[in-house]
């Protein structure tokens, strides 16, 4: 059987029949987007490999009641949420501290390395590579649901139609999810900043 | 609509051409527009810069635990019973009802007929039928100037 050129159906039934190789290339072919979701949302990079595994253990245990009907990708990106959303009510994950936990003189290193002269990052003062702390750490405020549901639309890409699915949730529901997580973080950072500042100017 | 609330429509790339112009002209005006553009923009692109790392036999290393662990006891359990919970809790619920239905003397039937019978007992037309049947029609005016006692 040629692995690469099956449909995902063919693999699952190859699979279900004890064919491990049918089972890896149904890995290989969903594991870039499970694992940029469970990193994304968890940020945990040491645990990562655990936890996609994970959600690939998880898949393989129902694999008997899925409906090859219906596509795999859909369905083990809402294992992969589900499995993130479970992790993070859990708060086993919260290895970063939240903003209100790190003290003044680490919000303001964090913030001068985003911005020096303390405006919203604009491409001339803007820096990513420190950028991406401030960020982790503003992502880890948001909670479970609207958090997993800005990783899927805004750092996947995914449609609104996707991150329903994944959701397990209506498409306007999905879409406030995103719209309120975007607005979050706009505000929280805007505020961050303008305290910054403020306390520069002070 | 505000122009403002057009920020998600924009973001998503859902305006049309023309509604786009009017929002990238609003946003040279309004500050709170082009900040937020500006921090999302940012932040989104902090985020994603990184390239994933992805161990390159991780499908194969997965294959296998997910084949090793699918013998074991644990597994065939989980298998049955991880699907759907909601099976569960309606094979119990038709337990519950068959038992109910098989033995009817456990449930509300059982006292009621309890009931039933002591009132038949208790009631004395129902004792002077059975004694006036006992006696033959023409015992029944003798019977009755005796005081209907039974004999």
């Amino acid at each position: 059987m040629r692995m690469l050129d099956s449909a995902d159906a063919t693999l699952i039934e190859f699979t279900l029949k004890g064919d491990e190789q049918a089972f890896a290339e149904l890995v290989r072919r969903y594991q870039a987007a499970v694992w940029g979701t469970v990193y994304r949302t968890l940020g945990n990079s040491s645990e990562n490999e655990d936890a996609v595994q994970e959600v690939f253990m998880r898949a393989y245990v129902s694999l008997r009641n899925f409906n090859c009907k219906y596509p795999f990708g859909p369905w083990i990106l809402r294992i992969a949420t589900n499995y993130c959303i479970d992790q993070l009510r859990r708060k086993r994950v919260r290895k970063c501290k939240l903003w209100t936990e790190l003290t003044e003189s680490e919000q303001a290193r964090m913030l001068a390395t985003v911005s020096p002269g303390g405006d919203y990052g604009h491409a001339a003062a803007y820096n990513p590579d420190h950028f991406e702390d401030v960020a982790r750490v503003l992502l880890n405020e948001l909670g479970p649901k609207h958090r997993t549901a800005f990783v899927l639309r805004e750092l996947e890409g995914h449609s609104y139609g996707e991150v329903a699915a994944a959701l397990g949730t209506s498409e306007v529901a999905a879409r406030v999810r995103v719209s309120r997580a975007r607005a979050e973080v706009q505000q929280k950072l805007r505020k961050y900043l303008d305290d910054y500042r403020s306390r520069r100017r002070g | 609509m505000r122009t403002c609330e057009w920020f998600d429509k924009y973001r998503d790339d859902e305006l049309s051409a023309e509604e786009r112009d009017r929002f990238e002209k609003h946003m040279i005006t309004c500050k709170d527009c082009s900040e937020n553009l500006a921090v999302l923009n940012n932040f989104v692109h902090a985020l994603t810069t990184q390239e994933l790392q992805i161990p390159a036999a991780l499908p194969e290393r997965i294959a296998r635990r997910a084949f090793q662990k699918s013998g074991s006891w644990d597994f065939l359990v989980t298998s049955w019973i991880r699907p759907a919970p909601a099976w569960y809790a309606f094979a119990l619920l038709l337990l519950v009802f068959s038992i109910l239905w098989a033995f009817p003397g456990i449930g509300r039937t059982g006292t009621y007929s309890d009931y039933e019978t002591l009132m038949m007992e208790s009631n004395p037309a129902n004792t002077s039928e059975s004694a006036a049947q006992a006696l033959s029609d023409d015992d029944m005016p003798n019977w009755l100037r005796e005081g209907g006692s039974s004999q």
